[in-house]
């Protein structure tokens, strides 16, 4: 009798550690994965810092239809918020709600009908361009990201903001 | 014997016959050939034209959805769903996004059902009910969902008293890509034929007509199906001849459909738009060609009489676009001001029987 209560009990002893460990690995994973998306997105942001956006051919076009060149833009020290119509909305939104002053930002969309553009302006509080190419996407312009440009027409403060993660976001605005 | 022998001769027989069945069923798609070198010209006049009030609180992108009802227009744009009287003027939203009762997360879709509107919310998998003034009436969640076999609905229609929705990807479960559901939202019937196979969320597109009929599209195959016996069966083929989309592509799954274009933007060709509808044994659709043109085909279906119709407005102002919704003797089909891009959309007027003169 004795020897079934000791297996038993050892029996209980081991499932509790077993879920204990398994709980363990699970949220070192998770907080693994997402430090490798940070780290992933840290290689893809040094790539892009320092690249001449002005001098490209890129034609952008705002909301009365004329199309303009972005060096013809007064754009230095905006936050530039740069996806397309077919990215993720939640996550565009949290990017746009997250810079408070509406002055500070300008979005580029891609692949949005010229119509639409004054529609988003009135919704976002800001001004908004049609952008369908750009020569600092990545993932086709889907994922959304953030980026200024400098005097010298260079893109600089590249950052891809990350939903799970408002904190580095705030950090970064 | 002569047992095994009648056993043996009426298997034989049944199986013919299945055999037939299955046969006629694939005979029954109807090419619709179009004929561009008769492309006909409908203008349309000033008087015409409703030019949907812009405002503040009224600004449109592109319609989704419109339905006339009591000297109103409602039209369903992304998430907002507005009411503009006859003459264009705007008169109110009918509810918001929200969190609070009676409001939405996102418009997948809406119709107007015994004189009250209905939202259907996919993010809160709800049905919302509403007077025609807008007043909240009542919300039916759909949260009976067997999440082994089925997914949520994506859009819901009326079919009758039963429902009929289209449903959305759910990974390796086989999801048909229509179901019907019985008058309280609480079971469902896979329609078969069709699955969801990929996981690009792409618009198809549904109309159910008042004789219960349910006529089912999406991108790139220019193909309409039609419900048979709970089974999705392609009915008609639009043949573009040799401007449509190649069969080789037009064949492939939806995404690598999709994708395949997006990665050869230099490819034209003409292909149906989202928009059809059946009225008065006439099957009306748009489609977009070249330079985004847009043309208006009517296809009388007992005698396959087809017409291309090109619309045109005074001094070429509108730019005409594929979204159409008939309106009883009259078809209201979505433009867009060229000399002011920040107005709203405005609706052309067609009458159907102009469209018979065009003819004669």
């Amino acid at each position: 009798m004795k020897m079934i209560r000791i297996c038993f009990l050892l029996i209980l002893c081991s499932v509790t550690i077993c879920g204990i460990s398994c709980k363990r690995s699970e949220s070192h994973r998770s907080g693994n994965s997402l430090e490798s998306v940070h780290k992933a997105d840290s290689i893809e942001c040094l790539k892009h810092i320092g690249t001449l956006i002005t001098e490209d051919s890129v034609i952008i076009t705002s909301s009365d239809g004329k199309d303009h060149y972005i060096g013809d833009l007064a754009l230095n020290d905006k936050i530039i918020v740069r996806f397309s119509v077919f990215a993720c909305k939640p996550c565009v939104d949290f990017i746009v709600n997250g810079v408070s002053n509406r002055n500070e930002l300008v979005v580029f969309i891609a692949k949005s009908p010229v119509y639409d553009l004054h529609v988003y302006e009135a919704e976002m509080n800001c001004t908004v361009f049609n952008v369908d190419r750009m020569i600092i996407d990545f993932d086709e312009g889907l994922t959304p990201y953030v980026f200024k440009i400098d005097d010298e027409g260079r893109v600089r403060d590249y950052y891809i903001p990350r939903r799970e993660n408002p904190t580095r976001y705030m950090e970064y605005l | 014997m002569r047992i095994k022998r009648t056993i043996i001769a009426l298997w034989l027989v049944s199986i013919i016959f299945c055999f037939s069945s299955c046969r006629s069923k694939t005979l029954e798609i109807r090419a619709i050939a179009l004929d561009f070198n008769n492309v006909l010209t409908i203008n349309v006049n000033e008087e015409d034209i409703i030019n949907l009030e812009t405002t503040t609180k009224s600004l449109l992108y592109d319609i989704c959805g419109l339905s006339v009802e009591k000297g109103s227009i409602y039209i369903q744009s992304r998430n907002h769903l507005r009411v503009f009287d006859l003459q264009g003027k705007y008169i109110q939203d009918i509810s918001s996004r929200g969190h609070g009762e009676g409001e939405y997360r996102r418009i997948s879709n809406f119709f107007i059902k015994e004189g009250n509107i209905f939202i259907y919310d996919f993010d809160s998998q709800s049905l919302f009910k509403y007077g025609l003034d807008g007043l909240f009436i009542s919300r039916t969640r759909i949260d009976n969902i067997d999440a082994n076999k089925m997914t949520p609905p994506s859009a819901l229609f009326p079919c009758g008293k039963d429902w009929i929705s289209v449903n959305c990807y759910g990974g390796d479960r086989n999801i048909p890509t229509l179901s019907i559901w019985d008058e309280t939202l609480h079971t469902s019937k896979a329609v078969k034929g069709r699955f969801l196979n990929s996981g690009t969320s792409f618009y198809d597109k549904l109309f159910v007509s008042e004789d219960r009929s349910v006529l089912y599209w999406e991108p790139l195959c220019d193909t309409i199906f039609e419900i048979k016996d709970y089974s999705l069966t392609p009915t008609y083929k639009i043949d573009f001849g040799e401007k449509s989309l190649q069969n080789n592509i037009a064949v492939k799954p939806i995404d690598e459909r999709l994708s395949y274009l997006a990665s050869h933007p230099e490819i034209s060709f003409y292909g149906m738009a989202r928009w059809f509808q059946r009225c008065n044994g006439n099957l009306y659709f748009s489609f977009v060609g070249p330079g985004k043109r847009v043309f208006l085909c009517r296809y009388n279906e007992a005698t396959g009489n087809t017409l291309v119709f090109s619309i045109t407005t005074p001094l070429g102002n509108y730019s005409v676009q594929p979204f159409f919704y008939i309106d009883n003797d009259r078809l209201l089909m979505e433009a867009h001001n060229e000399n002011d891009m920040t107005v709203n959309p405005s609706l052309l007027i067609i009458q159907l029987k102009d469209l018979d003169h065009e003819n004669d």
